[in-house]
């Protein structure tokens, strides 16, 4: 995964390796290059070889340029910042929205729940009081109870919304507790769950507590009359016994005491079912909500912080690619989406020397920004920003401050255009299904301008075929083809959606897209209006036969891929794009796994090239004066699944001996002097005392396994691989 | 009016100024008529009063004639021996003890009610009947007096409590509700010989205990030396007193007699329970009432035919039903569903589990993986992993078929039915995790079309689906698919075992495309 690099001297800011961290104050707080040039780094080999050229380049150009480091770095953390704490208040935003709905829906729930108990009886304080029941007409006594299906079997993401959702309930005028999975253990029973539902809501509990304890602080003035919540956000991990038990006690008490149950699900409605008995099931009376799911978030975040320029940064294709994996196939929750996106720009600002730059994206006047900051840059950066192999590719070659103005704004410009056009194209695809991370990542290929010839002919192709229209890898041919199959309705609907997409846009090219749009909607209503009934019959029978689409749709899908065409321009395209675009995949993926086994056995093998010491330098031989555990790793390389344990030692032994023989040879003062004799028992115990350490720190890295009873002499390793 | 403790005076009293609202519940207009008939049996002469009130008592408890009787006389002048009212839950016995209480001449003292399913310890119920049985103007100092631990000690607070109650003369009522609930707590054995001999302990003559339980006076008076109490058998409701409990209060009860004509008799085969009755009900009668404009309008024959057809498919939906959890969706949902109904009913009960054939969580596709190698290190016999799982990954599955003689297929045949009986069974960690390897290296061709050839996560190949194996894991474990067993974390030697059904795990295959039925082993 990662090997060492030459030795190219790396600025501490500029150090991305994480087992490196601890080096990093000490190396800022000396700026001298002899200090950095100590700190080697293994610097990751990818396929992209070139991003890390750049940075070194970049480091040193500023290197020639002391005094100015500080500022810049100085200038990059702010800009950082800025940024995030941008795209953070977008996502807060994004998830409010989503989760209010719901909220709204609770509370309604629970306004409705509440009168219709006290429809069933309002009892008096005093009544309230008593121990015994009211005697009403009502058959069951049951408590009602909303089962939120969170739909992600991850429970990280609706920690959150389960805290925001008390909040809004409380601020709504209820009383609200809240009751964990550990506080509904076996362990605390059905006694401590109630204690603890007791202390959120009961400024004072007292030794013994009962139902009657909360009877009486209910019948208070400023409680009476107001439902009492109680959420349980995590119903999968509680103990189905002490929670039925707690259900039983309270449903007794509902209709003189409103007590609700809020309770998060994350599987399926089956699990209530499989966790309570029947007869505390009985006693609930249950009302199912749904929380919007992980991908639909996920759609709404997309488009607020990556399509929509919210904060000047965007991410590569690889970069993309490497999320939307991650999101789909590790982890599923936006949590680490957002976590990883963080260290994405984090990486960026640290990396990219002129991503400061970054910030102009939302300044009013961009350009005076750019200007203001760009004439004040010293000549090597100046001379590195054209050196930017998109700058090359567009021939773009002088100097001056306004090419580079020109093409940030033409940039800004052009993100914005490709942004409204890809919200078009998922306003068509969200009928089919098709994910707005899945377009995202299509639409950010570099390869899709290339492609786009190609592309057009494949589109007809296909639609004549009809075949391969479900893969992934097509979702924008998908997205077309939907169109074309869209009922009448629908197809307006997106129209006017597109209409208001592009009104935005200052170009004249999207100008005169939206007349089009707007002839092709006039078009569509007048023809709608005239032929209604007929449109329905032959929409029908073109359904069937699966060729002859309306002229209509076929239109709206011609225009689309025309605007595709034109307008869809993925950024790492355009000239200067490395100042917005994070695009080195393997920084964040390193960063973001880990792998930290993997990690200490490659630095068990290296340790000579970690260390720089003057001893072990001669590379192939593992020489004695390596470190036990790192001659004891090399060594195990050559063994297969499993060790013998005796192999190894003599193996051991002899490396040890031969170095002290050498050391004795060469008459060095040091303590292994008394190990000079190998034969002398003395000796031969210290060797076997290191070996059994190095194996038993081999063991708690997890490099090998003790041998088992069947097999003594044999120990098993764990990790492979160089 | 549900206020048994209070003298009889003072109600009559209240009830006497007709217009004057003495309790907030007689002032609303809600209250049933049910409730306002006991204190108006209060207004009558002295002479007729007796029969009166116990005809408004058999009034309010349907199909409890005999028991009721029996409650009056066996409660009213202070009875030598303890009452045991048992019988299955959602009987009336509870109800039917508290009306009592509020119709026995003479007028209780004083009723001390513990429902011992309220109190979640021996201390809380010691504390709620002691601070019952102190006098009402020192109840709020009660509460912070000191409880006492031991039983002893609570006899003795007991002892002092009610002796001050019954120099006045008039009979206490201690209840015990839910006495059943006590086996069940630490020590409970303990405590439950306490409360049953709490007569022969307390002495007291004016002092009448009665307890409520579900379970017969067998499971209680078997093992205590105790004296026998009287008892009275609360048996489970016939069809005609179910539909007459049904009945009551009812805004349109020619409506609901010919909904209840349809429904109940099928539902009662399933439960004679009436809360459960009930629950299930509710919402047939609701969808019964769906074709009617009117709720008010009395149904003619043609009506009652034509709700009959409209309710019947949801009746055999409501049938499979009774003991799961219906569930109502959503406001929207609701509304949105309306529209559909006619065109899902016949799907409904055609084939309910088709219904759901896609997952309806999102789990991230290593999850998915692992829930399916776990399912298959539960259900295959861990003999056969080699077989299926071989390097070119169970794909030749011709290879194994083998001519085995008719001794070897018997065996196997028994060893299968011991599995089955078994259930799920357990494996090590290390067998899931080789199990996962298998199948994600046999299903990396079919994630390589979907995702583009040039992402990176093909460059690390399904190394990057193990990454993170043991984090799926803990989830898994905490959304209750797989449960663990309890052993030393560090040797790695706990046994996992899958929780899932087949169904599951057949909706989490097909939602990777995993050919899950190739390798379930069965025969």
């Amino acid at each position: 995964m990662s090997a060492p690099s030459g030795d190219t001297p790396l600025t501490a800011a500029n150090n991305i390796q994480p087992f490196l961290v601890l080096h990093k104050a000490a190396a800022s707080s000396v700026p001298s290059s002899h200090a950095r040039r100590r700190i080697q780094t293994s610097q990751p080999s990818s396929p992209s070889t070139y991003l890390a050229d750049r940075c070194h380049d970049a480091a040193r150009v500023q290197c020639e340029d002391e005094g100015d480091l500080d500022l810049y770095e100085q200038l990059r953390l702010e800009a950082f910042q800025q940024t995030w704490s941008k795209i953070q208040s977008t996502i807060d935003e994004v998830l409010k929205g989503i989760n209010l709905k719901l909220f709204d829906q609770v509370l309604q729930w629970v306004k409705e729940s509440f009168s219709l108990v006290r429809a069933i009886a309002r009892p008096h304080h005093t009544e309230v009081q008593q121990s015994y029941p009211l005697l009403t007409d009502v058959i069951c006594k049951r408590i009602p109870t909303a089962f939120i299906l969170t739909k992600n079997a991850e429970f990280v993401d609706d920690i959150t919304t389960f805290r925001d959702l008390a909040g809004h309930l409380e601020s709504n005028g209820c009383h609200l507790a809240k009751l964990s999975a550990t506080e509904l253990s076996a362990k605390h029973g059905v006694g401590g769950c109630f204690r603890s539902l007791l202390r959120q809501l009961l400024s004072d509990v007292p030794d013994v507590a009962g139902v009657s304890v909360l009877a009486s602080w209910y019948c208070e003035a400023e409680n009476y009359d107001k439902p009492i919540i109680v959420i349980i956000d995590d119903l999968e991990q509680c103990s189905g016994d002490v929670l039925g038990e707690l259900v039983l006690m309270l449903s007794e008490w509902v209709i003189k005491i409103p007590i609700f149950f809020v309770m998060g699900i994350a599987t399926t409605l089956d699990a209530p079912k499989k966790l309570l008995s029947s007869e505390a099931l009985q006693r609930l009376e249950p009302w199912k909500l749904t929380l919007g799911s992980p991908s639909d978030r996920m759609n709404a975040l997309v488009e607020a912080i990556l399509v929509k320029p919210c904060a000047g940064f965007c991410i590569g294709h690889e970069v993309a690619m490497f999320l939307r994996n991650y999101f789909f196939r590790h982890d599923g929750t936006i949590t680490s989406f957002i976590s990883a996106l963080k260290l994405a720009c984090s990486k960026h600002f640290s990396l990219e020397p002129l991503s400061f730059l970054c910030v102009g994206m939302l300044e009013e006047d961009c350009e005076e920004f750019w200007r203001d900051k760009f004439e004040a840059l010293p000549q090597q950066i100046r001379k590195y920003a054209f050196g930017f192999p998109s700058c090359a590719s567009a021939k773009i070659s002088s100097n001056s401050s306004n090419n580079i103005i020109e093409g940030l704004s033409k940039l800004l410009r052009l993100q914005k255009d490709w942004g409204s056009v890809l919200l078009c194209l998922y306003e068509a695809g969200r009928h089919d299904k098709v994910q707005l991370l899945d377009i995202f990542c299509e639409a950010v290929n570099p390869d899709l301008q290339t492609e786009n010839v190609l592309f057009v002919s494949e589109v007809t192709c296909e639609s004549l075929s009809g075949v391969k229209s479900g893969c992934g890898k097509r979702s924008i041919t998908q997205v077309i083809n939907t169109i074309r199959h869209l009922p009448m309705e629908t197809l307006l609907h997106v129209l006017e959606v597109w209409s208001n997409h592009l009104k935005g846009m200052s170009e004249i090219g999207m100008s005169e897209i939206n007349d089009k749009v707007k002839e092709l909607q006039s078009t569509t209503i007048s023809a709608d209006s005239v032929r209604l009934a007929k449109e329905k019959w032959t929409r029908r029978s073109a359904a069937s036969t699966g060729n002859g689409t309306d002229p209509l749709n076929e239109k709206a899908a011609v225009l689309l891929q025309d605007v595709t065409r034109k307008y869809l321009v993925p950024v790492e395209c355009l000239p200067f794009h490395e100042i917005i675009c994070f695009k080195n995949v393997d920084v964040l993926q390193s960063a973001l796994i880990g792998n930290p086994r993997r990690m200490v056995q490659l630095d068990l093998l290296k340790s000579q090239s970690h260390l720089k010491c003057s001893c072990c330098r001669n590379g192939t031989a593992v020489s004695g004066s390596l470190h036990d555990t790192s001659i004891m790793c090399n060594l195990a390389q050559e063994y297969g699944d499993v060790i013998n344990l005796h192999d190894w030692y003599m193996t051991f032994e002899g490396i040890i001996n031969s170095t002290n023989s050498k050391a004795k040879r060469k008459s060095y003062s040091s303590p292994s002097k008394k190990k000079s004799k190998p034969s002398s028992p003395e000796g031969k115990a210290m060797i076997q005392a290191r070996f059994c350490r190095a194996v038993t720190e081999m063991q708690i890295t997890g490099l090998v396994r003790m041998p088992s009873k069947r097999r003594p002499d044999l120990v098993q390793r764990i990790a492979f691989g160089p | 009016m549900s206020q048994p403790v209070t003298p009889r005076r003072t109600t009559r009293s209240s009830a006497g100024s007709a217009s004057d609202p003495a309790s907030p519940s007689k002032s609303r207009p809600k209250s049933t008529p049910r409730r306002q008939l006991i204190p108006a049996a209060s207004k009558e002469e002295e002479g007729e009063d007796e029969r009166s009130a116990i005809n408004a008592l058999l009034e309010a408890l349907p199909g409890r004639r005999a028991q009721a009787s029996d409650l009056l006389r066996l409660l009213a002048p202070a009875p030598a021996l303890p009452l045991l009212l048992y019988g299955g839950a959602a009987t009336g016995k509870t109800r039917a003890l508290l009306l009592a209480l509020r119709h026995i001449r003479p007028r209780p003292r004083r009723v001390a009610y513990a429902a011992l399913r309220s109190l979640p310890s021996p201390r809380a119920l010691f504390a709620s009947l002691l601070s019952q049985l102190s006098p009402p103007t020192s109840s709020s100092a009660s509460s912070r007096q000191r409880v006492p631990d031991k039983p002893s000690d609570f006899v003795a607070a007991l002892r002092d409590a009610l002796a001050s109650l019954c120099a006045q003369g008039e009979a206490v009522y201690l209840v015990f509700d839910n006495l059943e609930v006590v086996r069940s707590w630490d020590k409970g054995g303990q405590l439950l010989a306490l409360i049953l001999r709490l007569h022969d302990l307390l002495r007291l003559p004016q002092v009448v205990l009665v307890y409520v339980s579900s379970a017969t006076p067998d499971a209680y008076y078997s093992m205590t030396g105790s004296v026998e109490p009287n008892h009275i058998y609360f048996p489970d409701y016939a069809v005609d007193e179910v539909r007459d409990i049904l009945m009551r209060g009812h805004s349109n009860p020619k409506l609901y007699t010919s909904f209840l004509s349809v429904a109940l008799k099928p539902l009662f085969r399933v439960t004679r329970r009436v809360d459960e009755l009930g629950a299930a009900l509710e919402p047939l009668f609701r969808r019964y009432c769906e074709p009617l404009g009117d709720l008010k309008a009395v149904p003619d024959e043609s009506t009652k035919r034509r709700l009959f057809e409209h309710i019947q498919p949801h009746l055999a939906v409501a049938l499979n039903e009774t003991f799961s959890v219906p569930m109502r969706a959503s406001v929207d949902q609701c509304k949105d569903g309306n529209s559909g109904v006619k065109a899902s009913t016949k799907r409904q009960f055609g084939s309910r589990d088709s219904l759901s054939t896609e997952l309806e969580f999102h789990m991230s596709v290593s999850a998915k993986y692992l829930l399916l190698s776990a399912f298959l290190a539960s259900r295959n016999p861990a003999t056969l992993d080699a077989a299926l799982f071989d390097s070119t990954g169970g794909s030749d599955n011709h290879k194994r078929k083998r001519k085995s003689s008719q001794a070897s297929m018997n065996m196997k045949d028994t060893m299968v039915e011991e599995m089955l009986m078994k259930g799920p069974g357990t494996f090590p960690l290390e067998r899931l995790l080789a199990i996962f390897q298998c199948i994600t290296s046999v299903s990396e061709d079919a994630l390589n079309d979907v995702e583009c050839p040039d992402s990176m996560m093909n460059g690390s190949g399904m190394t990057g689906l193990m990454s993170d194996v043991l984090l799926q894991l803990s989830t898994l474990c905490n959304s209750n698919f797989l449960s663990k067993s309890r052993s030393c974390p560090l040797e790695g030697a706990a046994r996992y075992r899958s929780n899932i059904d087949e169904d599951l795990a057949l909706k989490v295959a097909r939602s990777v495309s995993f050919p899950l039925s190739k390798y379930i082993y069965r025969r």
